[in-house]
């Protein structure tokens, strides 16, 4: 018998998420907390195997409770569930110790199975939130031998730099402070992963943005 | 042991010190009085002795202010009678007896009220709100402050200082600690302007408070330690009460209970020689814990009794409630887990109807309808001072239609005379152009401010409200037993739960749209970052976010004023610039804070769109943040630049 406990300042969600369990021999709901104080008070007697958790609570982040209540009780795993579809938050609580993460609008099937393989110590991730970790990953990942992208203006600047003018001169002739001109030219540094003014140049003529 | 002895003696020498000092202080008045020429001098300074003495020694402040009630009754002098009368208020909150504060300061009210003194309503709503404060009455306090504020001399920083500290404690009794914080520290910054030592002392001790319950606790007790430093230079008894106490519970919440000790009973000496039950009902249950604690239970029994017995009488709930957590501490210590569990759970069931979050709902409205209102009304006055100088312009105008009339003979007085008036004309018109500006501004900041407020609470209904009831629904739909259904009926259940996930899915959006969570939630650039991965998918479009620097300290509405810049931005790029690739660049540096937005579409007449609606929303955002747009467009696409020198920043 799998018992789980549900936290969530949604009273109708309690219910739902109740109902929805009740017909599994397997699992049953021995707790539900509207209040994340009474929530915590109630863990010091009583451990379900597994907590739903709600993200956003009215009176504490669930983020933070979350990594909070792994390390009070290691035995006990959790599963977010949350209406918050960004990659922050999942990343987030996962990072917190949550085992899995579900959207609020799950179904039975998601869910049970999610509660049975996260009794065992198991992750268990809906193929809908893979997706969106997943495509974060992709959208991040840049071939390394790209050429950086540079604003019209530093590509004007970097021009500048490369035909041997100094800052000063540069500033002159952009009409801008010396110190715009400056962060421009660490900006490029970083973008290029150059050490010096020596090591931006060339790795400009190997990107062929100068010649 | 010794040590602390010592250091016991020395606390207690350096109290009597600072007393002695207070008395020569308090000694000059009762000169004064013996030298007194005129009877209305002498009510002056019976009025003077009572309110130095209220912190100090209450007995001798009620003997002082009993003459002068006395006195300027015979006399028919009504406005000290009234001074009387608020006093006797004042004496009664500082004695703990809160509800018969309340009849005097109504009197007190209702006369000021009927020969309209505003400073005297102001005072007079600002004790009626504190004794609602003390007997757990926050939404009248509220209210009481707000009516306090609405008649406050605006040069008076003294009074607003403390007005403010009561609201702070409003909101911290209902447990909205940042706002607290956020009020205290305003109190705090107006009470050093005003160099009011008093409320100083009382507003450190406020932060301090707070800070403990959020369970900062070193900070909590640097405050402590502020507030009875300013309690001992000024001689102020009751601060002092307040100090030793809360440096006692400091020790008891690191759990150094020996050291807490002297703290704990050095405050109820203070505290029983001043005569507020209330007060001493709480120190009483403070050395009740520490008892609690080292397994004094029949000594600790005994406190809570007596402190209980206080707070019944008075019907101060909270104090009450407060007890039966720690009656249940007690019994838990001596191993009657029945009756221990009992007192907890009363005492959760009563705390839960005192945080009552519809109570602190209608707080915030109260001083949220304050806010705005304020605004409309300064929004109002500068309108009319525009329309006072158009008026007077007019007015010129005219006399100089009608000197030209006269003509002739004083030609050339009149060419004179013309020629200063078209100067002056010119200075007029120009004073009218920065105050329309000013104005602009002022009214640029509400508009936007309350934009972000009502997007967020529209979001918030949406996320919290209905996708909540849409889920509940979803998954009562999906607790049907589907093994009785047939075909047809299973098909129309798959298909209402698939319905049900597509409308909680646009909710959603819609939702994340009006106010971004990662923005409430993390940060800025994570903020940004969601929505370019969410353009980037739906627009096969590439974007290449970057960011270089330290961001500087943005307070939440810059930040949403940052973020509505690169979504409407954005949202034109996709909608007409045809580009395939946009550059995304923040760069932060000591003196500035830079947007740069870059597509490679194919570019936009600058002066012919400059109007358009999307354009204007980014304008009027950016003139928010007092920055600089700048935009470049040719057939090679268009770049977008906005600069925030750091100096507009905080």
């Amino acid at each position: 018998m799998i018992q789980v406990g549900i936290l969530d300042d949604h009273e109708m969600i309690l219910e739902g998420l109740a109902t929805m369990l009740s017909e599994f021999d397997d699992i049953r709901v021995t707790g539900s907390w509207t209040n994340p104080v009474l929530c915590q008070e109630a863990l010091q007697k009583m451990r379900p195997n597994v907590l739903l958790l709600d993200i956003n609570l009215k009176t504490a982040n669930g983020i933070e409770l979350c990594a909070i209540l792994t390390e009070q009780y290691p035995q006990m795993y959790i599963i977010a569930v949350s209406n918050y579809n960004e990659s922050g938050f999942i990343k987030n609580m996962l990072r917190n110790g949550a085992k899995s993460y579900l959207l609020k609008n799950t179904n039975k099937n998601e869910l049970t199975q999610a509660i049975r393989s996260v009794s065992k110590g198991n992750q268990f991730l809906p193929r809908s939130i893979e997706n969106i970790l997943l495509q974060e990953s992709l959208g991040v990942a840049k071939p390394k031998t790209s050429i950086p992208k540079l604003t019209r203006r530093e590509k004007e600047i970097l021009q500048h730099i490369s035909e041997e003018f100094t800052n000063a001169e540069i500033a002159e002739k952009l009409f801008v402070s010396i110190k715009t001109i400056e962060s421009h030219r660490t900006n490029l540094l970083s973008k290029f992963g150059a050490k010096n003014t020596a090591g931006l140049i060339k790795a400009a003529m190997n990107a062929g943005l100068i010649s | 042991m010794r040590f602390k002895i010592k250091i016991f003696l020395l606390l207690t020498l350096s109290i009597f010190s600072q007393l002695f000092s207070q008395e020569r202080k308090t000694d000059s008045l009762i000169q004064a009085l013996k030298n007194v020429k005129s009877i209305g001098e002498k009510l002056s300074l019976f009025d003077a002795i009572t309110k130095e003495y209220i912190n100090i020694d209450i007995e001798l402040s009620t003997t002082y202010n009993d003459s002068l009630f006395f006195l300027s009754n015979q006399l028919n002098n009504k406005e000290m009678e009234m001074s009387s009368i608020l006093n006797k208020a004042v004496i009664a909150r500082m004695n703990g007896n809160y509800a018969d504060g309340i009849a005097p300061i109504k009197t007190y009210i209702n006369y000021k009220e009927s020969k309209n003194d505003s400073s005297g309503l102001c005072t007079g709503y600002y004790q009626l709100a504190s004794l609602n404060v003390y007997l757990s009455q926050y939404e009248s306090a509220i209210s009481n402050y707000v009516k306090s504020l609405s008649y406050l001399d605006k040069t008076d920083i003294k009074q607003q200082g403390k007005i403010l500290n009561g609201m702070g404690i409003v909101f911290r009794q209902t447990s909205q600690y940042e706002k607290a914080k956020e009020t205290y520290k305003k109190s705090i910054k107006l009470s050093i302007k005003a160099k009011d030592s008093n409320n100083l002392g009382i507003a450190y001790n406020s932060l301090g408070i707070a800070l403990k319950e959020q369970d900062s606790i070193d900070k909590a007790m640097y405050f402590f330690k502020k507030s009875l430093n300013i309690a001992e230079l000024t001689g102020n008894m009751r601060l002092m009460g307040y100090q030793y106490r809360n440096i006692g519970i400091v020790h008891v919440l690191n759990e150094n209970y020996e050291s807490a000790v002297p703290y704990l009973e050095k405050g109820l000496s203070i505290r029983k020689k001043m005569g507020n039950e209330q007060t001493i009902a709480g120190s009483l249950s403070d050395l009740a814990n520490v008892y609690i604690e080292t397994g004094k239970l029949n000594q600790a029994e005994k406190l809570l009794d007596d402190a209980t017995n206080i707070f019944k009488k008075s019907g101060n709930l909270s104090g009450e409630n407060t007890m039966y957590y720690y009656y249940g501490a007690l019994e838990a210590k001596r191993g009657n887990a029945k009756k221990a569990f009992d007192y907890i759970d009363r005492h959760h069931l009563t705390r839960d109807s005192l945080e009552n979050i519809e109570l602190q709902e209608r707080i915030n409205d109260i001083s949220i309808k304050y806010d705005s209102e304020k605004k409309e009304r300064e929004i109002a006055e500068q309108q009319m001072t525009i329309a006072k100088q158009e008026l007077s312009l007019a007015e010129k105008q005219r006399q100089l239609a009608l000197w030209g009339g006269l003509g002739g003979v004083l030609a050339i007085i009149l060419a004179v005379s013309f020629w200063l008036n078209k100067e002056g004309q010119k200075r007029k018109e120009q004073e009218i152009t920065n105050l329309k500006n000013q104005h602009e501004i002022i009214r640029l900041e509400s508009l936007v401010s309350g934009e972000e407020k009502e997007r967020i609470r529209l979001a918030q209904d949406l996320h919290d409200g209905i996708n909540g009831d849409l889920s509940v629904i979803k998954f009562k739909v999906d607790s049907l037993g589907r093994k009785k259904l047939n075909k047809g009926e299973l098909e129309t259940v798959e298909n209402t739960l698939g319905m049900l996930d597509n409308a909680i899915d646009q909710v959603r959006r819609i939702s994340h749209n009006l106010a971004p969570p990662s923005l409430q939630n993390f940060n800025l650039n994570e903020a940004i970052q969601q929505h370019l991965r969410k353009i980037q998918l739906a627009h096969q479009m590439d974007i290449d976010f970057q960011t270089f620097g330290q961001v500087p300290n943005f307070s939440t509405e810059q930040e949403t004023a940052l973020y509505r810049i690169v979504q409407e931005l954005l949202n034109n790029i996709v909608k007409h610039a045809e580009a395939t690739e946009t550059l995304v660049q923040l760069n932060h540096t000591e003196e500035f804070t830079q947007l740069v937005i870059e597509d490679n579409g194919k570019g936009f007449d600058t002066k012919i769109s400059q109007n358009g609606i999307g354009l204007q929303n980014i304008a009027s955002r950016v003139a928010f943040l007092k920055g600089d747009l700048n935009i470049e467009s040719s057939g090679e696409g268009s770049t977008f630049t906005v600069t925030l020198s750091k100096a507009n920043i905080t």
